[in-house]
């Protein structure tokens, strides 16, 4: 029986934030570098960070109670028989 | 950041006035934000209805929320990219050229000018209910045969626009007359200049 803790499952998550954290960057420089480092370009800003902080609030939230390092059974493999 | 940064001005140049793309242009990525973010919640009403989301394996289940998560995260940026894109496409018109700065992506960003006195023509069209409603649609400023022309596409006004386009083009071009006109009385001068430099050669 293969098992593994569910920490692998963050692997590509951690991977996905760092695209994810990237972007974010690429998007809100460009923005106070080309003309909208103003009310608009703050506030578009301000609601983009706000937004990606709850989506990640509530993902911590719904797996805070998840115990990361404790091996899950993935499937019971067949004995071999012979 | 005003406008005037955004480019640099030549000597005595004067920002007219600067265009975007209408404000309701923007509900198409807004509806298209709101229907993507609704389908996780459509999904889970016709697969699980009104019972709690707990899946079999627990591996599935932690899998499910991450992926739920990575979904939002996506979208979220993916309407925050059309939002930059929207914003920073900007048309500025002075008393001498007209600029088109478009944002080409995320990575991508063109600048083109159009001295105004090379402007032929200017079109401009007003297509359908809603922008016919909302008064907004597209301006043609039509160059010479070999050169692109430029378009303002989803601009607010495009009638007056065009009108007023019509009249720098036409301000400038006696502006450069006039200019052209004054250059003669600098000619004596020259002249004077060029037989004194002959002078100084031995040539005179």
């Amino acid at each position: 029986m293969i098992s593994l803790p569910p920490i692998v499952l963050l692997i590509p998550y951690a991977l996905f934030a760092l695209g994810f954290t990237f972007f974010a960057f690429a998007n809100v420089i460009s923005l106070g570098k080309y003309g909208a480092r103003n009310t608009i370009g703050l506030m578009a800003s301000f609601v983009f960070i706000c937004g990606a902080a709850i989506i990640v609030f509530l993902t911590w939230q719904s797996v805070a109670a998840v115990d990361w390092f404790t091996p899950v059974p993935l499937a019971s493999v067949p004995a071999p028989s012979f | 950041m005003s406008i005037k940064q955004l480019f640099t001005q030549n000597p005595g140049e004067k920002v007219e006035f600067s265009l975007r793309r209408h404000p309701i242009v923007f509900l198409g990525p807004i509806l298209v934000f709101l229907v993507l973010a609704a389908i996780p919640y459509g999904a889970k009403l016709i697969i699980f209805g009104d019972a709690p989301l707990v899946l079999s394996h627990p591996f599935l289940h932690i899998g499910l929320r991450l992926f739920v998560s990575i979904y939002y995260l996506s979208i979220w940026i993916f309407f925050f990219s059309q939002f930059t894109d929207y914003y920073l496409d900007i048309n500025i018109v002075t008393n001498d050229r007209i600029l088109d700065i478009e944002q080409k992506g995320l990575f991508g960003r063109s600048v083109s000018e159009l001295d105004l006195t090379r402007v032929q023509d200017v079109h401009s069209e007003i297509k359908g209910i809603i922008p016919t409603m909302l008064n907004y649609g597209t301006v043609e400023v039509q160059t010479a045969a070999s050169e692109e022309n430029f378009k303002f596409e989803q601009v607010s006004n495009p009638h007056r626009v065009r009108q007023r386009i019509l009249e720098l083009a036409a301000l400038d071009r006696k502006r450069e007359a006039r200019e052209i006109m004054d250059q003669p009385k600098k000619t004596p001068d020259a002249a004077a200049a060029g037989r004194n430099e002959m002078k100084n050669q031995g040539l005179g």
